[in-house]
């Protein structure tokens, strides 16, 4: 059976981890558009374009496509969801001055387009956080909606990935419709 | 547990809505100014300013007033079991934030959900709105039964997009709507016509950026069955 890739969009405000995420995951070199940052947002570099990884299972592939994460680059995100199968959408929980930017990427793209979606929460190692519960209650998600993931660490970064492929299982009405197209 | 910020970042309202219906004592700090409110269940039963008890409330309504406009300063929600939580009042939160909304000027434009994200209206809910917020509401009402945006409640209610996105997150903040996201396996969302001429009629500030971003042509994948399972059972090896 031959298979077309299954494209991933991984999205988030600034210094939530996506590129992190992304490097820690592909299988092969990744495509990183980072530059200098030229205000201060927390860190020296940062994506201007975009990050594209890609992950290799047992013959199949997955694109990983990391989004920008200022606030200038939001027209992106109608190039890279065009196609996906589902949406990581990073945010920091200690940095909850990005939750209200996180929330509106989120509520725009899921109110737009019916695709899968996870919030993966990172940075919860660290002195200061919100909790999973009091961050899915400010974005109005079930806690169940919710992971939290060290994007540096490999198998955390891939069950996150196992959890958004659980809710791209197409239903018994999408298959149909796909017999049926 | 912790709820912090400043409110720069995260204004008193969606602040003080995050805390749902917790117990605790939800502090903020504006020097030299320390204010205490004490919350149980909803409720608002106390407010402290440097230490001192508010006790009468045409006051609290005062100071929430002034509080939803405020934008510097910082906050953290202490939860306290709730007998350790008292006060003279019973005012339930969303009722007094929407009193204190109706005075606020209007939101910046980072505060606003975009004009094309669809709210729908949660049903058995109600509140007082003021005057203005109510006539909006009384003539979206019907639309927003089945989801609509700012741009898309131009026509109903004669409010420009901005002004219709002001008042669609007042009413997500007292309680009134909540946002309608599509489940997966249903069709995208087009975009109506008329949203699209009439956001393109509004002047918008430069940094809206969601004005920027074109959903047209948007269509999600749903992948095949077999190769989902293949993938999960390949990456489960990865954690397992």
């Amino acid at each position: 059976m031959d298979f077309a890739p299954l494209k991933v969009v991984v999205s988030g405000p600034v210094g939530a981890g996506k590129s992190t995420y992304i490097r820690t995951l592909s299988t092969t070199t990744v495509v990183e558009t980072d530059e200098m940052a030229t205000e201060c947002i927390g860190k020296d570099l940062t994506t201007v374009a975009l990050d594209f990884g890609t992950l290799h299972i047992d013959g199949f592939e997955v694109l990983l496509f990391g989004t920008p994460g200022q606030e200038r680059f939001d027209f992106m995100w109608s190039v890279l969801c065009e196609g996906a199968a589902g949406l990581l959408l990073l945010v920091a929980a200690h940095r909850p001055g990005s939750f209200l930017k996180a929330r509106h990427i989120l509520e725009f793209i899921t109110s737009q387009v019916p695709i899968p979606f996870l919030l993966a929460v990172t940075h919860t190692d660290q002195e200061r956080v919100w909790e999973l519960e009091e961050i899915a209650d400010f974005f109005g998600l079930p806690v169940t909606d919710l992971l939290a993931v060290d994007a540096r660490d490999r198998s955390a970064c891939a069950r996150m990935l196992h959890r958004l492929l659980e809710r791209c299982l197409p239903t018994g009405r999408d298959e149909q419709s796909r017999v049926t197209a | 547990m912790a709820i912090f910020g400043s409110f720069d970042e995260i204004p008193p309202a969606e602040a003080l809505t995050a805390t749902g219906a917790a117990n605790g004592v939800f502090s903020f700090r504006r020097p030299p100014h320390l204010h205490e409110l004490f919350l149980r269940g909803g409720l608002v039963v106390g407010w402290k300013e440097d230490g001192q008890l508010v006790e009468d409330i045409m006051q609290l309504h005062a100071h929430f007033a002034e509080l939803v406009s405020v934008r510097d300063g910082t906050f953290q929600f202490r939860r306290a079991p709730a007998e350790q939580v008292s006060g003279p009042f019973e005012v339930p939160l969303r009722h007094i934030l929407a009193s204190g909304l109706a005075h606020q000027e209007e939101m910046s434009q980072s505060e606003l959900p975009g004009p094309l994200t669809v709210f729908e209206r949660i049903e058995h809910r109600d509140a007082w709105l003021g005057e203005e917020l109510q006539v909006f509401w009384e003539r979206a009402e019907t639309r927003l039964r089945h989801g609509a945006s700012a741009a898309s409640l131009v026509e109903v209610t004669g409010a420009s997009v901005g002004k219709a996105q002001q008042y669609l997150q007042r009413l997500r903040l007292v309680g009134m709507v909540r946002v309608r996201r599509l489940a997966p396996g249903t069709p995208a969302r087009p975009r109506p016509p008329e949203a699209r001429a009439s956001w393109e009629a509004t002047p918008h500030p430069e940094g809206d950026s969601i004005s920027r971003a074109d959903l047209t042509g948007i269509r999600p994948v749903v992948p095949s069955k077999p190769l989902v399972r293949r993938l999960m059972d390949g990456l489960a090896r990865w954690f397992r």
